[in-house]
């Protein structure tokens, strides 16, 4: 499954394992937390090889998509099981796991059981559980993907609050672009069991190296062009009849083909009286969506999609107007050419 | 034809099983409690004899009966503790294997209810009688010589009684076992738990529906077995069965049957219950659903 795969994390950093179902990238977590074995390569922790180590010498803290909490257990002892195997004293439970549910926020809820709370509840304690133990990394297997939409992005605040409250080195698995770029401090973006990319999310978000990257990642506009002129500072692209300008970049050659993608909210939309040059555009179809306006446009036989933020006079383009497009030099990506499967 | 709501439905779905057990069960269960409380057997010259409790109260004085309880309940729990023990790691093991192993285990284990009762038994009967293949084994290889007394002990009765509800109790725990999510096993592990701790604290709690419908049956079915002691225990491990059986039929009393028959399932229902509400309260079983 995995592929030659090297990943170092430093301490203290929110790493995400970003990537499609079946891209290893839980195999990845269950390697790290020793649940299963590698057939090949070596695992470290704090600088340690901890290849020989069962999982439960590991010093970890493992949240599951399931949450896995134990159903005959009420929170007070789900939570401190870490500590009751370690033989911890009672008084220093009480005392930890008290500390824990200030922690996640979740006061008065010791006695109860896991099946009268609320997801969103079963999820706090469950990283009440595995943080009790002061783990040196916290290990995240999907933790959001049983929420519903609006209690996901509470709990991608809370995690980021929880994480830059303890400074605990944590590992997201996700296949949510939206959680790895809200959380995240860097982004592994996986596929196939290999890491195509690792970087901060903005860099991962506007200069992606390969078209599965940018796609994943975000929307984004793709071109297929040919590069017609490369001149200092900039590159002239055609895609078909589209004709875009880029900056250029080393390793950029005239006649050569090459892959370009811009993001729908980063294509500028103009009137064409007020336009200063660019490309003659037709709108196809508006949608409204509240926060913002998604164009489909026909420009030189290209479909493109472009959101913008609602016009302040209230004047949105409609279905039918004749529209320019300008594609800003430096928000145009210029990607990797990718075989077959792109 | 007038719609009928869910409620009306379900009642309609009960309907058969509940004639069934009106009809085989109730029915012949209160039948067997009147005949129970008879002075005396019915016959033709005297069809309704008085009611008392004479029975009862000639079961309770007597020490022979008492003793004959008390080895039943001994019969039971015996080869309801030795049948958990041995089917509870088998299938433990079971759950953790995969592929033609995990056939052969479950062949193995399942083969013998496919067998007749009285034909393993009389398997049994040959291995354990005396000079039969077993205390020849142990002769050929020194252990043991002379005759050797192994039909007609209790521990004898126990094994084969054990070896016939052996399949029934592996059956019902790897089905409970395979019900817990490997995640919350993993959980464990990841949280430093150690493997007698896993099991001691997760596995045999999440489990207890499955052990406790497991001993319930192991245990009734053991100590209401007629065809084991009769032919492996005798007369020298009286249990309620054996005198229920030759009252009933060699002599013809059979409100003390009934009586004895009564005792016997107040017994079976007492133990049942105990154990089961303990369990459920060890494993705060009421508190909490599986999730």
């Amino acid at each position: 499954m995995l592929n030659d795969l090297t990943l170092e994390m430093q301490q203290g950093e929110f790493l995400t394992l970003l990537g499609p179902s079946g891209c290893g990238k839980t195999t990845s977590l269950n390697l790290v937390a020793g649940l299963i074995k590698p057939d090949a390569g070596a695992i470290f922790l704090r600088g340690e090889p901890v290849d020989a180590l069962p999982p439960r010498r590991r010093g970890l803290g493992l949240v599951f998509q399931s949450w896995a909490l134990f159903p005959h257990m009420n929170v007070f002892d789900n939570i401190g099981f870490g500590l009751k195997v370690r033989s911890a004293h009672s008084a220093e439970i009480r005392k930890r796991v008290g500390e824990m549910l200030d922690l996640v926020r979740l006061p008065g809820v010791a006695a109860k059981f896991p099946s009268q709370l609320s997801g969103g509840m079963q999820q706090r304690v469950a990283l009440a559980r595995a943080l009790v133990t002061r783990p040196d990394l916290l290990l995240l297997d999907e933790p959001l993907s049983n929420l519903d939409a609006a209690l996901r992005k509470e709990m991608q605040i809370e995690l980021r609050r929880i994480h830059s409250e303890l400074g605990v080195s944590t590992l997201l698995v996700t296949h949510s672009q939206e959680e790895a770029l809200v959380m995240s401090d860097r982004i592994a973006v996986m596929r196939s069991g290999i890491i195509q990319c690792i970087d901060t999310p903005e860099r991962v978000y506007n200069q992606p190296p390969t078209r599965f990257v940018c796609t994943f990642v975000g929307e984004a506009n793709i071109f297929k062009c040919r590069v017609d002129e490369v001149t200092q500072g900039e590159a002239r692209l055609s895609c078909g009849a589209l004709k875009i300008a880029v900056e250029a970049q080393p390793g950029i050659a005239v006649g050569q083909n090459i892959v370009a993608a811009i993001r729908p909210e980063n294509v500028i939309l103009a009137a064409p009286a007020v336009a200063s040059g660019g490309n003659g555009a037709v709108i196809t179809d508006a949608v409204f969506k509240g926060s913002n306006i998604s164009y489909s446009v026909l420009v030189e036989g290209e479909r493109l999609n472009i959101v913008t933020p609602p016009p302040a006079d209230g004047c949105a383009f409609a279905k039918g107007d004749r529209v320019m497009l300008t594609f800003p030099k430096s928000k145009v990506i210029l990607l990797e050419e990718e075989q077959s499967d792109a | 034809m007038p719609r009928l709501g869910p409620q009306a439905i379900s009642l309609a779905l009960l309907v058969p099983i509940l004639l069934l057990l009106i009809l085989f069960f109730l029915f012949p269960l209160a039948y067997l409690l009147h005949l129970s409380a008879l002075a005396q057997q019915p016959t033709l010259q005297n069809p309704f004899p008085r009611l008392s409790f004479v029975n009862y109260v000639k079961i309770l004085q007597d020490y022979f009966y008492l003793s004959m309880s008390l080895n039943s309940v001994l019969v039971g729990l015996s080869t309801t503790f030795f049948t958990v023990a041995i089917a509870y790691p088998v299938a433990f093991y079971i759950t953790r294997i995969n592929g033609w192993e995990r056939t052969l285990i479950s062949v193995a284990c399942l083969l013998p209810i496919f067998v007749n009762v009285i034909v393993s038994i009389l398997g049994w009967y040959i291995l354990l009688l005396p000079f039969g293949i077993i205390q020849q084994a142990l002769a050929g290889l020194g252990i043991v010589s002379g005759p050797l007394q192994l039909l007609r002990t209790f521990p004898a009765l126990v094994a084969v009684l054990v070896y016939e509800h052996l399949p029934f109790a592996v059956l019902i725990l790897v089905s409970s076992l395979q019900a817990i999510p490997a995640d919350k096993i993993n959980a464990a592990r990841v949280l430093g738990a150690s493997v007698p701790r896993i099991v001691f604290s997760l596995i045999i709690p999440l489990t207890m529906p499955g052990l406790v419908a497991c001993v319930i049956l192991v245990f009734s079915l053991s100590a209401s077995s007629y065809l084991a002691p009769i032919l492996i225990g005798g007369q020298r491990t009286p249990v309620l069965p054996l005198a229920i059986f030759s009252y009933g039929t060699e002599l013809q009393n059979w409100p003390l049957a009934a009586a004895l028959s009564f005792v016997l399932l107040v017994l079976v229902v007492a133990v049942s219950f105990v154990f089961s509400s303990a369990m459920n309260h060890i494993a705060k079983r009421g508190q909490w659903e599986f999730v």
